[in-house]
């Protein structure tokens, strides 16, 4: 049936609206949007969602910061001609570049207390720990890419290696992280961050020095490699462990919180 | 809704900054006044979940508010006296982050974000660094944080500081207009922040609440002891050394003064209506020491 519109528009045309209050409509109008709004804010996210909002409040000169180590690495390697007999300059290579990935991370980790943010921060929905770990969770995952990145191009210029890199490049990388989580769980300050970087610079001229000392980079020491690679894994995992649980607790030790932790 | 500080202490090595605390807080606006080093911070620290107590506990409806963890903060909306911000952020950035914070939804925070930086007048700004930002307009963003989950709980630690008087107008207004079935504890230095709108004073000192009430109610604790008088210079200056003065106006070759004394402390006083810096005054000038006044012997 074909609807007429212009007849039917022609048969309302005598009747007039009927008079309304314009403040009520405005009144209605302003409940509406108050009620729209209160469901709004009464919605709340969960954690994982949480931790992917928290990608967004990175820095952006983290990622720089990591994707110019990886092709610096990239770029030396090439240099050092990988695969050639003398591997010394890339075993330098290798041990410099993993305290310093873990390096660009933990000043970010740290950035509540360095900036004061941590009262505001403490008595949201999502703790402190919560927001510590998340950051953790993020920049490690980070790490791990950029080591793996790393790890790959390695292994595609000369794969026979590829047990001796791994070694090489984490246990610098979980040495230096330990080092960084001990700080952190030990010396409760706004200048962590400092500290950490400090232990960061430490821990890359140590292993400069070492990788001059032909004798720790041989196929022979392999095994105390490995030793140290296990130990290095679990004493990182017991030390995550106690700086999430330090990082709850902190509050009932400080005298005032935005002098000590 | 009934939030209950019970018996709240907190003791450092050398200092006792709470002492042994009670009070019972229901919806309304509770000014807390106290001079530095009073124990205020300290107290809105605890009420927060921030510092734990010594001893004593924070109770809302009767539950603790350690063991309600989350779903206690989520009530909480708080504005330190100090805070900090990461200076690459603008306003807009700042507001969603602290959004994410207290778990707001993307939507949720943009339009709450949006709604706050309108009401703090900071719209036209809010893609700005927050670090090219002035004091007053830090403040503002500080509060406009604090009010971005609706909170049942509002706790403003010197809210006012930096801002100007048109400004704090404006927030008087606002804490008014959202105080409505929320708890809002108020702490500060400038009286006539809380003098017009608070339904409660709670004034604090070493650490202990030493009056609570309505601000006509507490003001009347002083009736009678608030005089103002006519004196020449020199008198001027000897009362000022010798009473609490809370007001001293050069007018021509004399001066009014306004002094708070329990006796006349001059011939010509007469006396007036005290106001809650008077009180304020009272209780903490440091001339004196535990709330004492001159003695009668001192009337000139």
């Amino acid at each position: 049936m074909k609807i007429n519109y212009q007849k039917i528009k022609q048969d309302l045309q005598p009747f007039s609206a009927p008079a309304y209050d314009r403040d009520k409509m405005q009144e209605t109008i302003q409940l509406a949007k108050k009620c729209y709004s209160e469901k709004l804010i009464s919605e709340r996210i969960g954690f994982w969602r949480f931790i992917a909002v928290q990608v967004r409040f990175i820095e952006r000169w983290i990622w720089l910061a990591q994707a110019a180590s990886f092709l610096l690495f990239l770029f030396l390697l090439k240099q050092y001609h990988f695969g050639k007999y003398d591997m010394q300059p890339v075993f330098l290579l290798f041990s410099s570049v993993a305290p310093m990935i873990a390096f660009i991370g933990f000043p970010e980790v740290l950035k509540s207390y360095s900036h004061n943010m941590e009262e505001i921060e403490s008595c949201t929905r999502f703790s402190m720990r919560k927001l510590m770990g998340a950051r953790m969770l993020i920049l490690g995952l980070a790490d791990l890419c950029c080591l793996t990145a790393i790890l790959a191009a390695s292994a595609a210029s000369n794969g026979a290696l590829l047990l001796r890199m791994i070694l090489y490049l984490f246990v610098p990388f979980n040495l230096t992280c330990c080092a960084c989580l001990t700080v952190i769980e030990y010396v409760k300050n706004r200048y962590d961050g400092y500290l950490c970087a400090i232990v960061c610079i430490i821990c890359i001229i140590v292993f400069r020095k070492l990788s001059f000392m032909k004798d720790c980079y041989e196929a022979t020491a392999t095994g105390i490699w490995i030793i140290m690679f296990l130990v290095s894994i679990g004493y990182l995992a017991i030390e995550i462990v106690r700086t999430f649980r330090c990082l709850n607790r902190f509050c009932s030790k400080e005298k005032t919180l935005s002098v000590t932790w | 809704m009934e939030l209950t500080l019970n018996k709240l202490t907190k003791q450092y090595r050398d200092k006792t900054a709470v002492d042994s605390l009670s009070v019972t807080l229901t919806p309304g606006i509770y000014g807390l006044l106290g001079a530095n080093g009073a124990g205020k911070t300290t107290l809105m620290r605890m009420v927060c979940g921030i510092l734990n107590p010594t001893s004593g506990n924070v109770l809302l409806d009767g539950k603790d508010t350690i063991s309600m963890g989350e779903s206690y903060r989520d009530l909480l909306g708080y504005l330190p006296q100090n805070f900090g911000y990461y200076p690459v952020f603008t306003a807009i950035d700042y507001l969603l982050y602290v959004a994410a914070l207290k778990g707001l939804t993307a939507s949720a925070a943009k339009v709450r974000a949006n709604e706050l930086l309108e009401l703090v007048s900071l719209q036209t700004v809010s893609r700005k660094r927050i670090k090219t930002f002035s004091g007053g307009m830090k403040r503002r963003l500080g509060i406009a944080q604090a009010l971005l989950n609706d909170p049942r709980i509002l706790v403003l630690d010197e809210p006012t500081a930096g801002l100007d008087p048109k400004e704090r107008v404006h927030f008087r207004n606002l804490i008014s207009d959202i105080s409505k079935d929320k708890i809002v504890i108020l702490s500060t230095h400038i009286v006539s922040d809380v003098e017009y709108i608070a339904d409660q004073i709670l004034i604090m000192k070493a650490g202990r609440l030493v009056h609570q009430g309505k601000p006509d109610e507490i003001t009347a604790s002083i009736n009678g002891y608030v005089w103002e008088c006519k004196a020449d210079p020199k008198q001027s200056e000897q009362l000022n050394d010798r009473y609490i003065v809370s007001n001293l106006k050069h007018e021509g070759n004399q001066d009014m003064l306004r002094i708070v004394s329990k006796q006349k402390p001059y011939e010509n006083a007469v006396q007036v209506e005290p106001t809650l810096e008077d009180l304020y005054l009272y209780y903490f000038s440091e001339q004196f020491g535990e709330n004492e006044l001159p003695d009668k012997n001192q009337i000139l």
